[in-house]
């Protein structure tokens, strides 16, 4: 369970860290295609104020003509300036009035036009349709400080912006012999197009003199803009846009606000949320996963050696019940009694006594010791049973006796030999020897039978059970092997040979773990 | 495991919610798409009329507004749907569609466009179309009065329903100055008494214009006065019953007249710059700039005005109602040569002419956008500060008396105009049209001699004799002599031959 936890955490981390780093990356990329957009929005303003400029100035050199044009009619202005008869004068202005209302609609940004005689104040104007009336008004009512500001002015030959009653106005005057002809746009309605294509509340679009100064705006703005990017309107951060007309007294301006982190808020909300909801999901997904597919598998590996040292346990268990051995030996004891040899039925019931109970062992391992006892009791059994049929040698280093080796080791194949190589007509010797070289225990026991048939080493070598003849499955040395794997793995090997004369010898290779000198005495405390 | 089954039931939901609400965005939009494209193809089946109006001041989008409805209508009942046409300079736009062959079924023929199309030809017959298809209309207008819109007894227009007669020489004052110097409008009956007001108030009011022109010049009040007519060049005297034409402007009438309104001028009544005056009358009268002003009587005037000025009026009027020419045909409805379906478009106009709803439709607008009812029957504002751009234009729709009757007015005031229409002196040659195709090129520089004199002449500013003398010689020199020949021959033989008698209009 504890492995469960961490596992869920480390996830948890790694898909957090992969969803925090699509969210920066995400972030990240919102925020660079914003700015090409911005810079491509800002490349389609400049360019949009610049041909809006280049109308307005069109218009502007067209109305310029129309004024010089009118300028230029003598006889007409002549028949104004006439102070005796009325007739040609009042006819002349009449059609003056006429000429204008024909005029006014062919320009365009021209709001109105109108002639002033400065003498008599004679007002002759009309306005375009779409004008009101209370500036045509206002613009005749002013006529004169229109007139006085043109006749204050430096550069007689420009266009001019002038405030009427509050508003600015763009007027071009050209006069001849006391008659001005003037025409006026009004900033507002010049601009009107643009603000009514481009403008909105983000982006404010503003007439300005050629110095910069604002004129016109959507929103108050009263301020000079020369080189600046950026300008705070009503406490809101805007960057500009200028494009200066080369000819004539007149800037534009667009004032964007600049909402880039909103702008990237609202457009990165719903696939940062999908990110983190995907995220979660995929997270409790394989937690959820790996619990049924992965884990538990997993778990198997990690508790396989336990589960595999439990079976080699249980498998050990069942060998030591081997019941043909143990039939064996009763019928032995009950032959023994039967023949009323009674002290050696009494020495076979006390060696099975003991055989049993060292086969009870439940430890997995023994020390050489305590394993050369059960071969002896096993000995015992057999002599019993096969007098001189049998014999077995057993030497042991001094030094050995007190280190581990698997149990059942020696047994398995001393009982092996018994098993294959006895036989009526000669003695079976089997010899075991047990001692140390360099660092390994190395355990041998020989016998004077048949050897291993060519097949059956091979087998044995890989660890594989035996089949016999008759179909019955030998797993005991295949048990042994997989056994000393299990315990020391690669370090141990067992050499299945035959000698040179007749029988098998089999050689175990036991690697010592610890310093042999210091075990005895523990052992032996433990024995106590 | 329940636990379990459930967080992943859970997870899924959302994730599919998501791709849900994403797909339903899209699916949205894309029905959207698909209903407008339905839309366009519903339209497809009915045939598309072209009708011209002379809509002055209304916005398209409200235009617009009233298209889609009269097309609900259009629709139900004829099958078709109209498309109104109109602009500022709807005299050269109509002219350019004609001349390049552009669709243009119907079209309202202002002043002169009546004779002018007539001349080029781009005008249908309409005799037999408006007997199989234009029953109402007959019923509606008056067979006698139909006729009136014929040139050379074939038929080419159809007169709207509307007043056609005008109360001559009538002023409407400001009661509250009266009031103030005890002054009855009833005692004045004369001129003189007139300008026994004037002096006073001149007097009196020293910031104050006295007098100003409703409409065009001081004089276009007077009966032999009608600028935007070819019956300026050789008129019926004597409100229209002398049956010789004269040159009204070599009339006694005329010249005194004239010295009238110089009269006024020198006195200073007028306004000294009235050709640079850039207020509309009615917000000067309001603002009280203004002390009187020179109208047309009609019924229901005094209460138009009265609200229009936010001033209480009184209105004195000197001469008599009179038509004092073929008004009738002066803003005819008419069936052009480029229609696409004469039939449709009579059936179109018979439409007009019958349902009330339509006819509302175009001389107020929709109703609760442009107008809306009151309790007492009337119809007014639905927001006053907005105002109503269709209703100074209802005049020039086709039947305005089966429309409701704007607030201030009688609610009997379509029975009053017809009235009015009846009783006043009717002109000998009410019901004709003179074809003055033969001497157009003369009527053209006649007009424009005219244009050029009258503001300065009937405004008073020149000595009159000195520039009614100019004018005279002009237009003698460009062929008056020739003009009233030509229209004098042509109403003795209308005369001879007439089958009607316009003495009555309605019976």
């Amino acid at each position: 369970m504890n492995n469960l936890t961490l596992l869920k955490k480390r996830l948890f981390s790694i898909i957090g860290g992969v969803v925090i780093l699509f969210m920066v990356l995400s972030v990240a990329y919102s925020a660079s295609i914003l700015k090409i957009e911005k810079e491509q929005e800002m490349e389609r303003y400049t360019q949009t104020l610049r041909v809006y400029m280049q109308r307005m100035e069109e218009s502007m050199d067209s109305v310029e003509n129309l004024l010089i044009t009118q300028c230029t009619n003598i006889s007409d202005i002549q028949k104004i300036r006439k102070s005796g008869k009325g007739m040609d004068r009042y006819l002349t202005l009449f059609q003056k009035e006429k000429e204008f209302s024909e005029e006014i609609g062919k320009y365009k940004f021209l709001d109105g036009l109108f002639l002033f005689e400065k003498e008599r104040e004679t007002y002759i104007g009309v306005k375009r349709d779409a004008v009101k009336t209370s500036e045509h008004t206002a613009v005749k009512k002013h006529a004169m400080e229109i007139i006085s500001g043109f006749e204050g002015r430096e550069n007689k030959d420009s266009w001019f912006f002038q405030k009427i009653e509050g508003f600015p106005y763009l007027f071009r005057v050209i006069e001849t012999k006391n008659i001005y002809f003037c025409a006026w746009m009004k900033a507002e309605y010049l601009v009107n197009d643009l603000v009514e294509a481009e403008g909105n509340e983000d982006t404010l679009i503003a007439l300005g003199d050629k110095k910069g100064e604002i004129m016109n705006c959507s929103e108050s703005v009263e301020a000079t803009i020369k080189n600046q990017k950026q300008i705070r309107i009503h406490e809101k951060k805007y960057s500009i846009i200028n494009v200066f007309s080369d000819k004539r007294n007149l800037s534009l301006h667009l004032f964007q606000r600049d909402r880039s982190v909103f702008i990237v808020f609202k457009r990165l909300i719903l696939p940062l949320s999908l990110i983190v909801i995907m995220g979660v999901t995929i997270y409790l997904l394989v937690i959820l996963f790996t619990k049924e597919v992965f884990l538990n598998p997993l778990d198997k590996l990690l508790f396989e050696k336990e589960r595999a040292k439990n079976k080699a346990e249980l498998q050990f268990l069942q060998l030591q019940t081997n019941p043909h051995f143990l039939n064996n030996c009763l019928s032995l004891i009950r032959n023994l009694v039967f023949l009323d040899r009674k002290e050696e039925a009494q020495e076979a019931v006390i060696s099975l006594g003991k055989y049993t109970r060292s086969s009870l062992n439940p430890h997995t391992e023994i020390t050489v010791k305590g394993e050369i006892k059960h071969i002896e009791t096993y000995y015992q059994l057999l002599k019993l049973r096969f007098h001189d049929r049998i014999e077995m040698k057993v030497t042991v280093d001094s030094q050995a006796e007190f280190l581990k080796i698997p149990t059942m080791l020696i047994q398995t194949f001393v009982e092996n030999s018994v098993k294959h190589q006895l036989s009526s007509e000669d003695t079976l010797r089997i010899s075991v020897h047990v001692f140390i070289e360099k660092e390994y225990l190395i355990v041998q026991i020989e016998d004077n039978g048949e050897g291993f048939a060519e097949t059956l080493r091979s087998r044995l070598k890989e660890g594989k059970p035996i089949v016999d003849e008759d179909g019955n499955i030998h797993v005991g040395i295949a048990n042994i092997v997989q056994r000393m794997h299990i315990l020391y793995g690669e370090n141990a090997k067992i050499l299945f040979e035959n000698k040179e004369v007749h029988g098998a010898c089999v050689t175990i290779f036991i690697p010592i773990l610890c310093d042999v000198k210091k075990l005895p005495e523990k052992e032996k405390e433990d024995e106590k | 495991m329940k636990k379990k089954i459930a967080i992943v039931f859970s997870v899924f939901l959302i994730i599919f919610c998501f791709f849900l609400f994403y797909s339903n965005k899209n699916q949205n939009f894309l029905l959207k798409d698909t209903t407008k494209n339905a839309e366009k193809k519903e339209t497809k089946p009915y045939t598309r009329l072209v009708v011209a109006i002379p809509y002055s001041r209304v916005e398209e989008r409200d235009l617009k507004l009233v298209e889609e409805e009269i097309n609900k209508i259009c629709r139900k009942e004829l099958e078709i749907e109209i498309e109104i046409m109109t602009s500022s300079s709807y005299y050269n736009q109509v002219n350019l569609m004609l001349a390049g062959d552009e669709q243009l079924d119907i079209m309202v023929a202002t002043n002169e466009m009546l004779m002018e199309n007539y001349m080029n030809g781009y005008l249908l017959p309409l005799d037999s179309l408006l007997e199989n298809y234009g029953k109402d209309i007959t019923e509606q207008i008056g067979e006698k009065i139909v006729r009136a819109c014929s040139i050379n007894q074939t038929l080419y227009g159809i007169p709207g329903n509307r007043d056609y007669a005008k109360g001559s020489d009538a002023y409407m004052l400001r009661k509250d100055i009266l009031d103030k110097y005890h002054i009855n409008p009833k005692n004045i009956k004369t001129h003189e008494d007139l300008d026994e007001v004037f002096a006073l108030v001149k007097e009196n009011e020293k910031d104050m214009t006295v007098l100003v022109s409703g409409a065009g010049t001081m004089m276009e009040h007077l009966y032999f006065v009608d600028a935007a007519s070819a019956s300026n060049f050789g008129r019926h005297m004597n409100y229209g019953r002398d049956e010789k034409i004269v040159n009204s402007f070599e009339t006694e009438e005329y010249i005194e007249a004239l010295k009238m309104v110089r009269n006024w001028y020198l006195k200073g009544y007028l306004d000294t710059d009235d050709l640079s005056q850039t207020e509309p009358l009615f917000s000067r009268v309001r603002n009280g700039e203004i002390f009187a002003y020179t109208t047309k009587g009609k019924p229901g005037i005094v209460s138009q005005d009265c609200s229009a000025t936010g001033r209480e009026m009184v209105c004195v009027q000197l001469g008599k109602d009179v038509i004092s020419y073929n008004s009738i045909s002066f803003c005819p409805w008419t069936i052009t040569a480029n229609t696409i379906s004469p039939k449709k478009s009579m059936q179109l106009l018979n439409l007009f002419y019958s349902n009330a709803d339509i006819m509302n439709l175009l001389c107020y607008g929709v109703e609760g956008v442009h107008y809306k009812k009151t309790e007492d029957g009337h119809i007014t504002y639905a927001d006053e500060k907005k105002g109503n751009p269709f209703v100074s234009n209802a005049w020039k729709m086709p039947n305005q008396f089966i429309t409701y009757v704007w607030e201030g007015n009688d609610l009997t005031l379509w029975e009053d105009v017809k009235k009015f229409n009846e009783e006043a002196i009717h002109c000998c040659d009410l019901g004709l049209n003179y074809d003055i195709s033969k001497v157009y090129d003369q009527y053209t520089s006649l007009k424009e001699i005219y244009s050029r004199y009258r503001v300065i002449l009937e405004n008073g500013l020149v000595n009159p004799e000195e520039g009614l003398r100019k004018m005279l010689l002009e237009m003698e020199e460009n062929g008056m002599n020739s003009v009233i020949q030509l229209k004098q021959k042509q109403y003795d033989f209308w005369k001879n031959n007439k089958t009607e008698s316009f003495t009555h209009l309605y019976k």
